[in-house]
């Protein structure tokens, strides 16, 4: 399970700080919680879904907050396949987050907003 | 490959940001690529009845909803028993922690009027864990008679909200009705709703009968009967069942007919000397077109949605492979290209796939490729599969399935363009030559 | 058209067989079933001692010439049964046939019509080279349809891979 690519993680690790990054690993596990909760099931185009990137905000708590929810990168597909695709990722958000993620709350500033991009690309291996 | 330029250029996005921006904090940017797949859970409470009548129709349309969705594979339904919330009221403001709590993902709610003979069915889209309502609410009017099509209409509203791809429960299927053994296979055509409800004979057994299609707008069937001895054309209206043979001349024997998008032209088969190959016949005229003049067998024509091209099956390379011409008729392509021969292959609805008959090492399967040959995909196997059709959103197809030996007979399935959800069709008898209408109007 | 049906059900009538209209997709042996010989041992016109009726035609003759896999080439055993059929059909001039073309259920619905044209084609070109008249004979692809054999084995598929000529016409015409 790898939820967060690597390489992204690598090429932050030279600017990593204690306190202006998330560390690889809490990365990762936020990122997995999410995961856990994108389900592309209900999807008629599976793993062909389009990719969509999300923005939101997060209470202390961990909690996304509803109405923060915006989709805002898209590539050329359909419209009503991006709002399928937005909409299967915003459940995911809200689903998972409905208690809160396990965030490190001193780094709340930098979680506070937070951009997920949901590519199913590689779940078409499968 | 995509995945990781696009990782690449999120790090240098961050890195970037991350370097310059000095007082605003840059939000945090992760890649989500995996996830689950899973049916997505509903629940759908017994819609209300509105009237004293509607009791009864408003549990069995609730039901036909229910079935259709759970029928795609693509959602599960949460057993009532499990419900915390009851609805009692359609308009009432919907508790979400209830529904959330059972882990429901969408709601449906609903509400069903008879009035006389008038029916009416509204519902209502909910995204539990948004809070919100997907989509505003719709009513359908129509007949007590056809419940079950305002049934499926909300499941197709239902569906297309959540899938991002339109319906295809509110369809039927023409196909040819099989009894007896092999030896004495007697066959008619019948017309069902797509979920083998409500069938219709559409001729009797005296004759064979072959491969019905629809047309275009779903009131008419092509098919191929031997009531002359010989195997013909025929269109037949499912409103009056009156039928006509298109003429063919003496000695000859035409077959495997399919309407152009238009439904003006029908492509088909004419075999003469032995040797089989692709006419079109322009309904209205009778006048007819030769489009292929090889000595190999060319049959099985498809027109592409955009009635542009024309997918058929051919031997002239040796064995049976699928080629790509120009509606006109003229230079073919060969698209398949894969071990094992091809045969009656279909195209999508929405122009991307073709879907084929492979027959490869003693097996016979259901595949799609792309329309230029690529990304093949076997989607069945068995002893004997064939002649697939789409459902009008080119998401699922429907096939018959011939089982070994003398007692063997032939039964319909479907199955989605992924190979997930293959399931059987039922039918009160036998079915092969199954064709699937578009989305009724 | 109608004169062939018409004379394919006078087929099954006149010559006292079992046959049915199916039944013609049926075995060789069906001309003799269920007819004891003659208590005087003379011919009985129409029976399978009668040299000039159908049941003799399927049954001394042989009706019916049989293919490889998906091949619609005759067999040297298929040209010496076509050569016995052209000699018996310029003999019995009265006759008209149908050749039937059929194939084995390993095969597309459709792609297996337009083989059984072909094979019942191979039959007809060849006795039409052997001297048949064309305008006796046509020809007709049942593909998969009517398979006399129902086991899914080369056994059977071997013995539904055929061409057979049907007898049509005959004492009345």
């Amino acid at each position: 399970m790898r939820m967060v690519s690597l390489l992204t993680a690598f090429l932050m690790a030279p600017v990593a700080q204690a306190q202006n990054t998330l560390s690889v690993e809490e990365r990762e596990a936020f990122g997995a919680e999410v995961a856990g909760c994108w389900n592309l099931g209900g999807l008629a185009e599976g793993a062909k879904t389009p990719v969509v990137t999300v923005a939101f905000s997060l209470s202390r708590d961990g909690v996304p907050v509803a109405d923060s929810l915006r989709l805002i990168g898209t590539g050329k597909d359909t419209a009503e396949a991006v709002k399928s695709a937005y909409q299967a990722a915003r459940r995911a958000i809200l689903r998972c987050g409905a208690k809160g993620y396990k965030l490190p709350l001193e780094k709340y500033e930098i979680w506070r907003n937070t951009e997920l991009t949901f590519n199913p690309e590689r779940m078409s291996l499968r | 490959m995509k995945s990781l330029v696009l990782s690449i250029s999120l790090a240098l996005i961050s890195l970037f940001g991350t370097l310059t921006a000095v007082q605003a904090q840059e939000p945090l940017r992760i890649i989500i690529d995996e996830g689950v797949i899973e049916p997505l859970p509903f629940a759908a409470p017994s819609f209300q009845p509105e009237s004293a009548e509607a009791g009864q129709l408003a549990a069995e349309v609730t039901r036909v909803v229910a079935e259709d969705l759970i029928g795609t594979g693509l959602f599960r339904e949460i057993s009532p028993g499990a419900f915390i919330s009851t609805v009692s009221d359609f308009n009432a403001p919907v508790q979400y922690a209830d529904w959330k709590a059972i882990n429901a993902q969408a709601l449906i709610t609903g509400a069903v009027n008879v009035s006389g003979n008038t029916l009416n069915v509204k519902f209502r889209l909910y995204d539990v864990f948004s809070g919100a309502e997907l989509g505003s609410g719709l009513q359908f009017a129509g007949t007590t008679e056809g419940w079950r099509r305002m049934a499926h209409k909300v499941a197709d509203a239902v569906y297309s909200r959540i899938t991002g791809e339109s319906g295809y429960f509110d369809s039927r299927v023409v196909y040819v009705s099989e009894t007896g053994p092999k030896d004495k296979r007697l066959k008619r055509l019948a017309v069902m709703d797509y979920d083998g409800a409500n069938v219709q004979y559409l001729t009797d057994s005296g004759a064979i009968v072959l491969a019905p299609r629809f047309s275009p707008s779903g009131d008419r069937v092509l098919y191929t009967s031997y009531e002359s001895g010989f195997p013909r054309i025929y269109v037949l209206d499912i409103g009056s069942v009156q039928r006509r043979v298109l003429e063919s001349a003496d000695g000859t024997m035409s077959f495997a007919p399919r309407f152009s998008p238009a439904g003006q032209t029908v492509v088909f088969s004419l075999s003469q000397g032995g040797n089989t190959d692709i006419y079109t016949m322009d309904v209205a005229t009778g006048q007819s077109t030769r489009l292929t003049k090889t000595p190999a067998i060319e049959t099985a024509p498809s027109y592409s949605p955009d009635g542009a091209r024309i997918v058929f099956e051919s031997d002239r390379s040796g064995t049976q492979q699928l080629y790509v011409m120009p509606a006109s008729g003229g230079e073919a392509q060969r698209i398949s290209f894969g071990e094992g021969r091809y045969g009656t292959p279909v195209w999508s609805p929405r122009g991307d796939l073709i879907a084929f008959t492979k027959q490869n090492k003693g097996r016979f399967h259901i595949g799609v490729m792309r329309v230029d040959g690529s990304q093949e995909r076997l989607l069945t196997s068995s002893f004997l599969d064939e002649g697939p059709t789409w459902a009008p959103n080119g998401r699922v197809i429907m096939f018959a399935r011939e089982t070994q030996g003398a007692g063997g007979s032939s039964s319909l399935y479907s199955v989605d363009i992924t190979g997930r959800n293959l399931r059987p069709v039922r039918t009160p008898e036998g079915g092969s030559d199954p064709s699937w209408s578009p989305l009724q109007p | 058209m109608n004169r062939i049906l018409t004379s394919s059900l006078l087929i099954a009538t006149l010559a006292m067989t079992a046959c049915t209209n199916a039944g013609r997709f049926g075995s060789q042996e069906a001309g003799a079933a269920g007819t004891s010989a003659p208590a005087n041992g003379g011919i009985v016109p129409g029976s399978a001692n009668d040299p000039r009726s159908t049941a003799f035609f399927q049954q001394s003759i042989g009706d019916r010439v049989l293919f490889e896999v998906d091949q619609s080439s005759l067999t040297p055993q298929g040209r010496a049964t076509l050569d016995g059929q052209s000699t018996w059909l310029m003999t019995n001039v009265e006759y008209t046939a149908v050749i039937e073309g059929h194939a084995d259920e390993q095969g597309t619905r459709e792609y297996n019509l337009a083989l059984g044209a072909r094979r019942a084609n191979a039959a007809r070109e060849y006795l039409i080279s052997k001297g048949v008249p064309a305008d006796r004979m046509r020809v007709v692809s049942y593909g998969k349809e009517r398979p006399i054999e129902i086991c899914s084995q080369e056994a059977c598929y071997a013995k539904n891979r055929r061409a057979v000529t049907v007898l049509a016409g005959g004492l009345t015409s």
